[in-house]
């Protein structure tokens, strides 16, 4: 068994949002699981994804991978996918590889909110 | 001493002195260079020490993200290599390749081809970022392109190809691709394939340290591919022989003549890739052989004696006493070629098995000779049998006595226990029905029997299930919920109960046999 687990729920007040919420490490074994679930999301057409990782101890390369390799497809469709809550470890693999600029961050799930409102 | 000894002795001073001159001249300048560096400096303010500790707190910082990136790219070599190592799937690989290339360099778009070694093509396997289906670019191995990376180990921008000759004429494709670098996925001399990565996020240059990282994640992705290749190579042989196992068995329990040829032309055509051909019996009477029947060839047609055989024409299986394949690769007509498989029982000639084409992809070499010498050892006995008991028209065991048998041991049973049972014949058509897809039905249906459930009786197009101390009802309501989950079939069934509709076996089967049952769907 992979060690995460992955759940979705309905971002509010924002249709075409969704919140996933992955629990665990997001590594080469792991990282397929999160992708079915963005596929999944881009399937139902749902391109503001907000990915909640307070529960993410570590994102691998395959991990980030999995971020990047969806956000020209999300930001073609006026989408966006951002990172919420991430923890110490992961923020500073984060900003060391410079994902920040490529990939935007919150700090909340309320922030992330606003912002897709906004776009 | 002479004038001229004279002339060069002041010639020799003169030269000397003018070297003499040079040097000075040169040391002159290094002075007032070294003066007005002096005086530069001297014109900025002096550094305090706080600015040196600021210097030395930033060279710090720098060397700290530069020894942490290097342990992330360590780690993830290690993941990689790990991950690599545990897996046989090269489609799952190639994922994991790209997803981790694209994850460490911000690369938004990944593509790999992977050698087809039977094609001796590169082919596309899996991409990522990329939308458009690129299943239709190849590139042969042959290809300057190709020639030109299997001799590079290291990563290469688009441009050094463009540059190149013969990267005009890829340009197109590689643009598809969304193509910026070129990474071999090569070990040795095995070039196993390429992964073609885009641009970075910001239009980023490659760093040396990344075309580094890329170089050894190539080397492991060859390794990994030539690992799942043994495996798949081995998978395979060791379906086909289950493949074969399974026919075989469905072949020798046949005795007619009609079903064991069709289960042999399906076992050759979806099972081992022949996708042309005929299955020729030898006629002891007229000792001849005649075509018994074809696939996908209409001439000459079923039921037509040959005299394909005779000496000097083609490869001559009447000469071929060992039977082994015979096999010509000159083109007959339309590419086909002539792979003839003797079929002998014993010493005794049964016919031949004639293919005149493969599917794409089959290569016909030692491996496809030696289990197409399998499929005809498997298949010439049980024509003898069923080509002995049509003529000599033998009494064969009705079919029917089995299914007396178990019907009979479930009536005693039932009369013992003072409960029923419900008897179902199910008959089922589907206009392309073959051995695999009945066998598959089959598994379907018994997935939604009970342990007690019998299935005592199965044909190629019906199977009969008794349902022990079960009601009517409770079986047409599981065959009706199971139907409409099947897709391009179409299915029928009677049931039957007993004691309520006869408390006789043979009344039982009028019910279920000739269509007196409650229902038919």
């Amino acid at each position: 068994m992979p060690d995460l687990k992955v759940e979705s729920l309905p971002m509010t007040d924002v249709p075409d949002g969704i919140i996933i919420q992955p629990q665990g490490f997001i590594d080469t074994t792991t990282a397929p699981e999160i992708e079915k679930f963005i596929e999944s999301a881009l399937s139902q057409k749902k391109y503001k994804i907000a990915v909640d990782l307070k529960d993410v101890d570590f994102i691998s390369s395959a991990g980030w991978g999995v971020f990047v390799s969806e956000i020209r497809d999300i930001r073609e469709n006026n989408g966006d996918l951002t990172l919420v809550n991430m923890v110490p470890d992961v923020y500073d693999v984060y900003e060391l590889m410079e994902f920040s600029s490529i990939l935007k961050s919150f700090d909340s799930i309320e922030d992330a909110i606003n912002y897709y409102k906004a776009i | 001493m002479n004038i001229n000894d004279i002339l060069s002795g002041l010639n020799a001073e003169l030269k000397k002195e003018s070297l003499e001159k040079d040097q000075i001249v040169s040391k002159v300048n290094t002075l007032v260079k070294t003066y007005n560096e002096v005086i530069e400096k001297l014109k900025k303010p002096a550094k305090t020490g706080s600015d040196n500790i600021d210097d030395l707190k930033q060279e710090v910082k720098q060397s700290e993200k530069k020894y942490k990136k290097k342990v992330i790219d360590l780690n993830t070599i290690f993941e990689i290599a790990k991950e690599l190592s545990s897996s046989l799937h090269i489609d799952d690989l190639m994922k994991t390749i790209i997803l981790t290339s694209m994850g460490h360099m911000l690369v938004e778009t990944g593509v790999v081809f992977v050698l087809d070694e039977k094609l001796n093509k590169y082919i596309f396997r899996h991409a990522k970022g990329i939308k458009e289906d690129l299943h239709d670019i190849e590139f042969k191995a042959e290809d300057e392109l190709m020639k030109f990376l299997s001799n590079r180990s290291k990563p290469l921008p688009l441009q050094e190809i463009l540059s190149e000759s013969f990267g005009s004429s890829h340009k197109g494709q590689l643009a598809r691709i969304n193509c910026e670098l070129l990474v071999p996925i090569r070990i040795k001399n095995k070039f196993n394939g390429i992964l073609f990565l885009g641009a970075k996020a910001g239009n980023v240059p490659y760093s040396e340290s990344n075309l580094e990282f890329l170089t050894t994640l190539g080397n492991f992705a060859s390794i990994a591919i030539e690992n799942a290749r043994l495996y798949e190579d081995i998978d395979k042989k060791v379906k086909d022989l289950s493949t074969l196992y399974d026919i075989s068995k469905e072949i020798n329990k046949s005795v007619e003549m009609d079903i064991a040829v069709n289960l042999m032309i399906e076992t050759i055509t979806t099972g081992f890739g022949a996708s042309k051909g005929s299955i020729i019996l030898f006629d002891e009477l007229k000792d001849h052989y005649r075509i018994e029947k074809n696939f996908n060839i209409t001439e000459p047609e079923a039921g037509k004696y040959l005299d394909l055989m005779k000496e000097g024409k083609l490869n001559n299986p009447l000469n071929n006493p060992e039977g082994d394949v015979l096999y010509s690769d000159s083109i007959l007509t339309n590419g086909d070629i002539y792979f003839s498989v003797p079929l002998i029982a014993g010493n005794k000639k049964v016919g031949l098995l004639n293919i005149y084409r493969f599917a794409e992809g089959i290569t016909v070499d030692e491996d496809i000779k030696k289990i197409f010498s399998i499929i005809a050892s498997q298949m010439a006995p049980p024509i003898v049998l069923t080509q002995y008991l049509s003529k000599r028209n033998i009494y064969r065991e009705n079919p029917f006595d089995y299914i007396y048998n178990i019907l009979n041991n479930i009536i005693e049973k039932s009369k013992e226990t003072g409960t029923g049972f419900v008897v179902s014949k199910i008959k089922f058509h589907a206009p392309d029905m073959t051995f695999i897809k009945m066998k598959e039905l089959i598994n379907k249906i018994k997935g939604i029997l009970q342990e007690s459930d019998i299935l005592i009786h199965s044909n190629f197009d019906e199977l009969m299930i008794v349902f022990p101390a079960s009601l009517k009802d409770e079986v047409t309501g599981i065959l009706d919920n199971f139907i409409p989950s099947l897709t391009n079939i179409k299915i029928g069934y009677m049931v039957g109960s007993y004691p309520e509709d006869g408390d006789s076996i043979e009344a039982l089967l009028n019910k279920v046999y000739i269509g007196a049952g409650e229902s038919s769907k």
